[in-house]
């Protein structure tokens, strides 16, 4: 982890580097942002450890842990919630056996709440490692995450 | 007013209001007594606008603008009362209250209750207004009332317990984030006076809380525990450990710092007769309101339990409790035998100038020995010698806030950081403002981060470093032409004595190239106003004084003398090192730096003093010790200070002595082999003055009564002299011995408790109208012209081999390391990459350091280290660590007080990742 995280941090010198745009670097990378990399990126802009981490946490985008293999986002947007999107919501923390966003157990899959997918015609509306899906059904969303899981 | 003037007129409230350019509005409100609300302002910090408690109103400006971000116009009109801006305020502050516990609000009992009343339990137990450490001084709880007086209406809101777990777990500073209202103060005050930024928001929105990367300990996010966070919060929500309950002092009393030598104004908040809190003193003319971690909690000691409350006497080889009465007489009994140079005194650097004073008039007017030292003669003497010879004064030329405004500063083998954490923070300041910041040390430390360039020198190669770098300088033609004709002599002398250092040849004789040794002599030379800081740590006794000649040479040299922000910065160690050498505790000074061997100056203070001196040389401390081995010195007199090592060398020939008297507030080494041992109160249970590190002469004040029988040492000196039928010593007071130094000594002749009461002044300061000098040298020197000092070549010494114990080694205390927080807990040693080679061993080994019977244990650090054969170890800086040290230092023979220029061997005990505790 530690050359992976040195690696980023050295293809960013010299380019003018801010703790966000580090940070951006590092979570492309790697994924998420590792515990090491936190005084790395402080050495490298010349910021302390703990502004760096009041940065990572200000920023929701940002993660401490590794994330799923997969990549879960149910959208939490007005539009998708009157037309189900509680319903698909609750399936979704079902079968996941989550009780809010995080990721499970066996690490396979990671969900997170969206503001707002930006397809309110289509909602409610679920999106697979990135992959957007709308008119979304509870029953619908048990069978995608079944199919991802046995992925 | 007039045009172009700095003052403008505003209109606040209808009162026409006088403020300088550029200050806020709640600045000139402030000014003028106007109240204005607010929670995120705080006079140390820039303004932030975040709480919007003092919003205004002002003619022709829409809206209602924050008066801490709002600058003041000429003419201006204000309004910081209406009903619109009520509500305002009220909307604001229900916000503000709606997560914070505010039962000492709403209770119906506020009223009915004293200040210190037990809870009637009229509220939930976490809601009591006795369960919030804040209560009685609380900003939050001040501001709600004035509101409340002023509308009339109650806050009638409920709120939100948010729950968070307290945060007990660091020293001096507890965290309690349900009291915590986002205001900020504390993360700026970090960020912008401490530069330290271990306090952030964490999380966003109503999650918001004050913490510290990944939740870590304070010690391990780079905290240097200065406190000021602690006293900038408005609320409960960071607070003391130490009587974190004692609620609101019953006095408050300004004195100095007793801690080191920059000489900090702090306040002593009293109750019930203990110093329960510090809080540093916006006025103080050096500190303004910043402390470090010594000033702020390390005031423990005064009412610590190990306080010496009674005199002791040895009986039958035990100490047993006695009454003053018997334990003076035998002490003026054993003093009585003693007279003449069989016996020596020797002074604390903590002592007051009057106990000082006193002193050394007792050894030579009543005993009639010429020995008197004090215990930092080893180093600061010679540190400042060089300045002697060059401008005739051996103190600091400048002020440490000028250093501030410093365009270079040079910092000279001193862990100023650490020992001065005060004066560390104006050199921190000058580079955030520009400064180019030059470190030479041999070893690491907490300013090479944010150095410009760091050099690293050979131990013991300093003098043939400075000699290089002032070649240079004199080469490429960068000195002060002016003021080298004008000012100095002794330019060609030194020119001459330039041609043994070799520039080139710098890496051959002192381990730092030629290229990093010119930059550094060109932006030095260049750069001004430039300041030189320098304690000499590593320096071997024999170096100090070329150094500090070199230095004052390079000052000189280019110009820099005589100007603000310029100058000679001698750190000296403790609150009164330089008070102590002013008033003669030294055998070849009389007070003021009066020669002793002048038989004009003799029979001046004979006259005052209505006595004769002694007319042979006295001794130092070195001599002192080494007369007590051979029996010549048979009675010593140990004017200590709380210092738990006094000076080993000293404790381990103290046996010898056939009477030893020591005054003293703790048993200290040195009292446990004393014949008697008289209680001393601390500074903070009588009156005084210290002379900071500046020449800045400040009071310290009685503030409570004295702890137990103790008593203060100038009315024991003074009980002693008459006894011992001496006259000259009736005073009544320490300001009369103040009177009589004002007479005695010309640089302190302006000098008097009542002019003190404003403030503190910097001597020289010649007669009662003279309002002391900030700046010395700025006409002429008090020898006449500035000597430049020729330079000695010192070719490096032969390394002798020791198969055995192959290193030497250099230790430091280093706190923190810039965002490298995995190693903070650990010793940390340095090798060089090729030792580290030879001996099998890679980053971050853990390795033991061993001479003699003692070894410890490290991290080991490569990469930076130049030089092969040398180990630098640095040590956390935490208590443990310091007691650790100074029980292995009372290990090593001959004793020692430090591990400096120490040959060891280093083993390598595991490999990397292996974790351990230091020790």
């Amino acid at each position: 982890m530690r050359e992976k995280v040195e690696k980023v941090i050295d293809s960013m010198k010299g380019k003018k580097p801010t703790i966000l745009s580090a940070l951006l670097a590092i979570q492309e990378e790697i994924g998420y942002i590792p515990k090491e990399a936190i005084p790395e990126v402080a050495g490298l802009v010349g910021a302390s450890a703990n502004e760096v981490y009041g940065v990572i946490t200000f920023y929701t985008h940002f993660r401490l842990e590794p994330p799923g293999e997969h990549f879960v986002e149910v959208c939490w947007g007005p539009s998708c919630h009157v037309c189900g999107g509680k319903e698909v919501m609750d399936a979704v923390l079902e079968e996941l056996g989550l009780s809010s966003d995080g990721t499970t157990k066996d690490k396979k899959l990671t969900l997170k709440r969206t503001s707002c997918a930006a397809a309110c015609a289509q909602g409610p509306v679920i999106s697979i490692d990135h992959n957007l899906r709308g008119r979304m059904t509870p029953e619908k969303a048990r069978e995608m995450l079944a199919r991802v899981k046995s992925r | 007013m007039a045009k172009g003037s700095d003052i403008i007129t505003l209109i606040i409230d209808g009162r026409e209001v006088k403020a300088r350019k550029g200050a806020t509005i709640i600045e000139a409100a402030r000014e003028a007594g106007i109240y204005v609300p607010f929670l995120c302002y705080h006079p140390q910090l820039k303004p932030y606008g975040a709480c919007r408690a003092c919003v205004v109103e002002i003619e022709k400006v829409r809206g209602f603008p924050t008066s801490c971000t709002s600058p003041v116009a000429d003419g201006m009109v204000v309004k910081t009362q209406s009903t619109a801006l009520d509500k305002l305020r009220r909307d604001i502050m229900n916000l503000v209250l709606s997560e914070h516990p505010h039962g000492c609000l709403t209770c119906h009992r506020i009223e009915h209750c004293g200040p210190s009343d037990i809870c009637l339990r009229h509220v939930a137990v976490t809601d009591r207004c006795v369960v919030c450490p804040q209560n009685e001084r609380c900003e939050l709880q001040d501001v709600v009332y004035r509101m409340e007086f002023a509308t009339g209406k109650p806050f009638p809101l409920k709120y939100t317990y948010r729950n968070i777990p307290l945060d007990t777990r660091n020293p001096f500073i507890d965290h309690d984030m349900n009291l915590c209202i986002v205001c900020g103060r504390c993360i700026r005050i970090c960020s912008e006076v401490e530069w330290a930024d271990v306090l952030t928001f964490v999380q966003r929105g109503k999650h918001t809380v004050v913490g510290t990367s990944l939740g870590g300990l304070l010690s391990d996010s780079g905290c240097t525990f200065c406190g000021a966070c602690v006293d900038a919060c408005p609320v409960g929500a960071i607070t003391e450990k130490d009587y974190k309950f004692s609620g609101a002092p019953e006095r408050t009393v300004t004195t100095t710092c007793t801690h080191c030598s920059v000489g900090c104004q702090l306040n002593l908040l009293v109750k019930d007769e203990k110093v329960i809190r510090v809080i540093p003193s916006l006025e103080g003319p050096t500190s303004k309101g910043e402390a470090c971690a010594k000033g702020k909690f390390g005031h423990r000691f005064i009412n610590s339990p190990q306080r010496l409350t009674t005199p002791l006497v040895r009986k039958n080889g035990t100490f047993v409790k006695a009454s003053w009465e018997e334990a003076l007489k035998i002490v003026t009994d054993g003093l009585a035998r003693h007279r003449g140079a069989q016996f020596a005194a020797i002074a604390s650097s903590r002592i007051t100038n009057e106990e000082a004073y006193l002193l050394q008039k007792f050894t030579r007017g009543i005993m009639g020995s010429p020995n008197i030292d004090h215990i930092d003669t080893i180093c600061h003497p010679q540190n400042v010698s060089g300045l002697v010879e060059t401008f005739g004064l051996p103190a600091m030329t400048n002020s440490l806030r000028e250093l501030r405004d410093s365009s270079c500063i040079l910092v000279f083998g001193s862990d100023i950081t650490f020992d001065h954490p005060v004066a560390g923070l104006q050199i921190k300041e000058a580079v955030r403002r520009g400064a180019s910041l030059i470190v030479i040390d041999s070893a690491r430390t907490e300013l090479s981060p944010m150095a410009t360039l760091h050099l690293r020198p050979h131990p013991g190669t300093e003098v043939n470093l400075l000699g290089a770098f002032i070649r240079t300088i004199v080469e490429e033609g960068l000195f002060d032409k002016p003021f080298m004709e004008g000012r100095c002599e002794g330019f060609d002398a030194l020119k001459d004595s330039l041609s043994s250092f070799d520039i080139g040849g710098g890496e051959r004789t002192c381990g730092v190239s030629k290229e990093l040794l010119v930059e550094a002599a060109r932006t030095y030379a260049k750069r001004k106003p430039a300041a030189i800081v320098y304690s000499g740590h590593f320096l071997q006794n024999g170096n100090r004084k070329s150094v500090s000649s070199a230095l004052a040479n390079l000052a000189m040299l280019t110009g820099n003398i005589g100007k603000s922000s310029s100058g000679l910065y001698p750190m000296v160690g403790e609150a009164n090192s330089q008070g102590v050498m002013d008033m003669g505790c030294t055998p070849d000074a009389l007070p003021g730096y009066q020669a002793a061997a002048d038989p004009l100056v003799r029979e001046r203070f004979d006259k005052a003093w209505k006595t004769a001196l002694p007319d042979e040389r006295g001794l130092t401390t070195e001599g002192i010790i080494e007369a007590i081995r051979k029996k010549e010195v048979r009675a010593l007199c140990i004017l200590g200070n709380g210092q738990p090592s006094f000076l080993p060398e000293l404790e381990s020939v103290l046996g010898n002595l056939e009477f030893l008297v020591v005054m003293d507030n703790h048993m200290s080494r040195a009292a446990h082999l004393a014949q008697v041992v008289l209680p001393q109160c601390t500074f903070a249970e009588m009156d005084g003055t210290f002379t900071n590190s500046e020449r800045r002469v400040q009071r310290i004040r009685k503030i409570i009564e004295p702890v137990g029988e103790s008593r203060p040492s100038w009315w024991v000196i003074c009980d002693l002299a008459r006894r011992l039928g001496g006259n000259g010593f009736s005073y009544e007071l320490p300001s009369e011995v103040m009177d009589e130094i004002a007479r005695v000594v010309p640089i302190y002749g302006g000098i008097s408790y009542e002019r003190l009461e404003n403030g503190g002044l910097q001597w020289p300061c010649q007669d009662p109208g003279h309002s002391g000098t900030a700046i010395l040298h700025q006409e002429g020197f008090p020898r006449g012209k500035g000597k430049l000092a020729p330079l000695q070549y010192e070719p490096p010494s032969k390394e002798y081999e020791d198969k055995e114990h192959p290193y030497l080694l250099f230790s430091t205390t280093i706190r923190e390391i810039q965002g490298k927080i995995e190693l903070r807990h650990e010793n940390i040693l340095e090798l060089h990459r090729e030792d580290a080679i030879s001996e099998g061993i890679s980053e971050g080994d853990l390795v033991e350091v061993k001479l003699e019977n003692i070894a410890i244990k490290a991290r080991v650090k490569l990469g930076e280290n130049p030089h092969r054969g040398v180990v630098f170890l640095s040590f956390p800086h935490t208590e443990s660590t310091s007691n650790l040290l100074n029980n292995l230092l009372s290990e090593l023979s001959p004793r020692s007080s430090d591990l400096n220029g120490r040959r060891v061997r280093v083993e390598k005990i595991s490999a990397s990742g292996t974790k351990h505790e230091v020790n």
